[in-house]
């Protein structure tokens, strides 16, 4: 058993342990700890945040994603009055496999605005997670009370390595919360990505710095030894 | 594990709740009271699955469940379930 000194920081119903966190380092792949407690973080924090905002954690949407049942994906989120709900930010994962640890290896970003009753589908990868964007808002649909169609951001900046698309998912989902009309962040995209690419070069330590800064307000002492090593 | 005590046709009294934990296909009701935090309960169903607390997230309705969370703060009731998931990873 993991003793609770593993833990670095807790926040809001997000643990995040210091094997989540080391996900941050260079050239690794992010987990669905390190994404879920970066919008729990927007949640909490973003201008454009609030109560008809809805973030929805990685491993709810895996479990959605899993479910074969819509009569048990509604009541898994019917906590959650998605009908109530303005915009809803959902990460996707390509995993399959609800029985494979540490399944998966892509993400993207599925973003639902009530506004133009459309999902945008943010993927670093071209249309990589297409198909499970396309089968995300299917089953998303009942509980937001629409059927809404799935369309491609094309604008969308491509990752240039085998590492980042977490981070782009991230930039994304902190992009959308940051402006002042969430549905026409594919536009300003197209006007500019170059923002969204320089927030995702720095995102890594950002998060990091940020983690580390939780962490001294927590005043978690024993879990020291985690910024010793990597700080 | 005293007091998450895995037990199939436990009936439920006043104080103890049976509690349904589901990963993919696997799924262990388990004896617990309501005043307990459930990390009890997740150690428990973790070592039964041989991984290790680390490595999965427990959802309750849609929520995620933390571990000093007690049945009765969360307003369980006798039979619900909860959702354990393995972590996802990604990049490219």
């Amino acid at each position: 058993m993991v003793a609770d000194t593993d833990v670095v920081v807790s926040y809001g119903d997000v643990v995040l342990r210091r094997r989540d966190a080391l996900t941050l380092m260079d050239g690794e792949w992010l987990n669905d700890q390190v994404i879920t407690f970066f919008l729990e973080y927007l949640k909490r924090e973003a201008p454009g945040s609030g109560p008809k905002v809805e973030f929805l954690h990685a491993s709810l949407v895996h479990l959605v994603a899993c479910l074969p049942d819509q009569d048990q994906v509604d009541s898994v989120l019917s906590s959650l009055s998605l009908g109530e709900k303005e915009v809803v930010l959902a990460p996707i994962n390509d995993s399959t496999d609800p029985s494979e640890p540490e399944s998966g290896s892509h993400w993207s970003l599925l973003v639902y605005c009530r506004h133009d009753g459309r999902f945008c589908h943010y993927d670093s990868l071209g249309g990589s997670n297409d198909e499970r964007a396309e089968a995300m808002a299917g089953k998303l649909g009942p509980s937001l009370g629409c059927s809404a169609r799935v369309t491609r951001v094309k604008q969308m900046p491509r990752q240039g390595n085998g590492c980042d698309c977490g981070l782009f998912a991230m930039a994304v989902a902190e992009g959308v919360m940051c402006v002042t009309e969430p549905w026409a962040f594919p536009s300003a995209l197209e006007s500019d990505s170059s923002q969204l690419l320089a927030r995702v070069r720095t995102m890594r330590g950002d998060v990091l710095s940020l983690l580390a800064r939780l962490q001294r307000k927590a005043e978690i002492t024993t879990s020291t030894a985690f910024l010793d090593a990597d700080f | 594990m005293a007091d998450a005590k895995e037990e199939k046709a436990a009936v439920s009294t006043g104080e103890h709740l049976n509690i349904k934990v589901k990963q993919d296909e696997n799924e262990i009701v388990f004896k617990i009271k309501k005043s307990t935090p459930l990390k009890k309960l997740m150690n428990a169903f973790c070592s039964r699955q041989a991984v290790e607390i680390n490595q999965m997230v427990f959802l309750y309705d849609g929520q995620r469940v933390l571990p000093e969370e007690t049945p009765a703060q969360l307003g369980m009731e006798d039979g619900d379930l909860i959702d354990a998931m393995l972590h996802q990873t990604g990049g490219n």
